[in-house]
């Protein structure tokens, strides 16, 4: 375990330096091992925060750190906003995927309270265009089992989450749901969202 | 044998009807085709009312009143039911192995599991696999059709919806046990409905009640998760969609 965790930093300086040197070498791909290790170490942390069984609110801060830390953040917040995207200003766009992130971790946070306790094995992984999509089981407290795939994409010569499915359910797609009657609720304003999606959980 | 007839003509005209409505439908996995939205959603704040009124305090009830155990027995029974069905539908998708499966489920279940309200088949090393007529539907190629979410039943397809009518109608089980038993058995199916309602408890009222659309959110639950199922628990590269495409 432990030598496998030095490897997994080496692995990561590598990538690091990989990605400084971006325009002075070819990119070497990513490969499934990497994927892998990047879901098993998300969802380590995950499961740590959880387990800590501290506050919600520090809880929720938690989880948007490791969202930060493993997700394409702005590509989903995008992904999530669809075409009202395009017609906003660049500052609209930031203060807007600050405020989704507070959000996310906050509506997904209160539902990883059930994960209290349980075990997450990572498995059947198979390579997607851009990327890999790595399959786990979600296996609770109480002996029931969920399967979760986790697509991995190649940002930038860096490997991050861009979509979860939870037995066969998109999150990405339910995150759409949710913004998406939100904005209609608002009359499209993207600055009204942002300001709701600050508090709303 | 008459009465047999007429049911099959049913069938028949069933089937038809459905592939009528599922010929026009959209097969983008990311899609929904849902021309009914508009009764759709008032079928579903009378649904949604049911839930409030009846199913949840129900389920609270169950909950409190039926102790694990006993849930468990209760569960058993209801699936060792539904086992005659499963068999017929794997045998009509051409599954051999799991048909035979499921009707030595029954058979081991029915007398050794008193009745069904044990499962040793299971720890024969005989697995449960459920099945249904809009499989059935799927592996023959009829497409999915329509969202309708149903009232007293919630969310389905057009082909969904045909395979509940097929299935209730056609169930093997009706001519297994005896038709004076069948209050009993349907009493079962009732109770377990709130048993199931209080074992998914949280997700069901996160869906209805904390989503900002709870209709949407439902519909697209339903139409991802049963998409995952009939494709057996794979998703496609057109599931993933394309993250770099801007819209």
């Amino acid at each position: 375990m432990r030598t496998n965790k030095s490897i997994t930093r080496r692995l990561t300086i590598a990538g690091m330096i990989g990605t400084a040197g971006v325009y002075a070498f070819p990119v070497v791909a990513l490969s499934k091992s990497d994927a892998e290790k990047l879901i098993e170490r998300l969802t380590n942390d995950v499961l740590s925060a959880v387990n800590e069984q501290k506050s919600d609110k520090i809880m929720f801060v938690k989880f948007e750190m490791i969202f930060s830390k493993y997700a394409d953040v702005p590509l989903i917040a995008r992904k999530a906003l669809g075409p009202t995207w395009r017609e906003a200003s660049k500052a609209q766009r930031s203060a807007y995927v600050s405020a989704f992130k507070g959000y996310m971790a906050r509506y997904y946070g209160k539902r990883f309270e059930d994960f209290l306790g349980s075990k997450i094995v990572v498995s059947n992984s198979r390579k997607t265009s851009g990327g890999f999509l790595v399959g786990s089981n979600i296996i609770l407290k109480d002996g029931s089992s969920y399967q979760a795939q986790w697509h991995v994409i190649d940002a930038r010569g860096k490997f991050l989450m861009y979509n979860l499915f939870l037995e066969g359910v998109s999150v990405l797609s339910d995150v759409r749901v949710q913004i998406g009657s939100m904005l209609d609720k608002r009359g499209g304003s993207i600055e009204k969202l942002t300001s709701h999606l600050n508090t709303a959980s | 044998m008459h009465y047999k007839i007429k049911n099959l003509i049913k069938v028949f005209l069933l089937i038809t009807l459905g592939f009528i409505f599922s010929a026009c439908s959209q097969s983008n996995p990311q899609e929904y085709y849902d021309p009914l939205e508009k009764i759709n959603r008032k079928t579903h704040s009378f649904n949604k009312s049911l839930d409030k009124l009846f199913l949840r305090p129900a389920s609270k009830v169950y909950g409190v009143v039926v102790s694990d155990f006993v849930d468990v027995l209760i569960n058993n029974f209801t699936n060792n039911l539904s086992e005659p069905s499963n068999a017929a539908n794997h045998l009509l998708q051409g599954k051999v192995k799991k048909s035979s499966n499921s009707t030595a489920r029954f058979l081991v279940n029915t007398t050794i599991g008193i009745g069904g309200i044990t499962d040793p088949a299971s720890r024969l090393g005989l697995p449960s696999n459920e099945s249904d007529f809009g499989k059935t539907l799927h592996s023959w190629g009829f497409n999915e059709g329509a969202y309708v979410e149903l009232p007293f039943y919630a969310a389905s397809t057009v082909r969904d919806t045909t395979g509940i009518v097929v299935d209730f109608i056609m169930d093997p089980i009706n001519s297994i046990i005896p038709s004076r038993y069948k209050i009993h058995t349907q009493g079962a199916k009732l109770i377990e409905l709130a048993g199931d309602r209080n074992e998914y408890g949280d997700v069901i009222d996160n869906m209805l009640y904390q989503t900002e659309d709870s209709y949407a959110s439902q519909r697209l639950y339903y139409l991802q998760r049963r998409r995952f199922d009939l494709n057996n628990n794979t998703i496609s590269d057109d599931d993933l969609g394309n993250p770099y495409e801007d819209e």
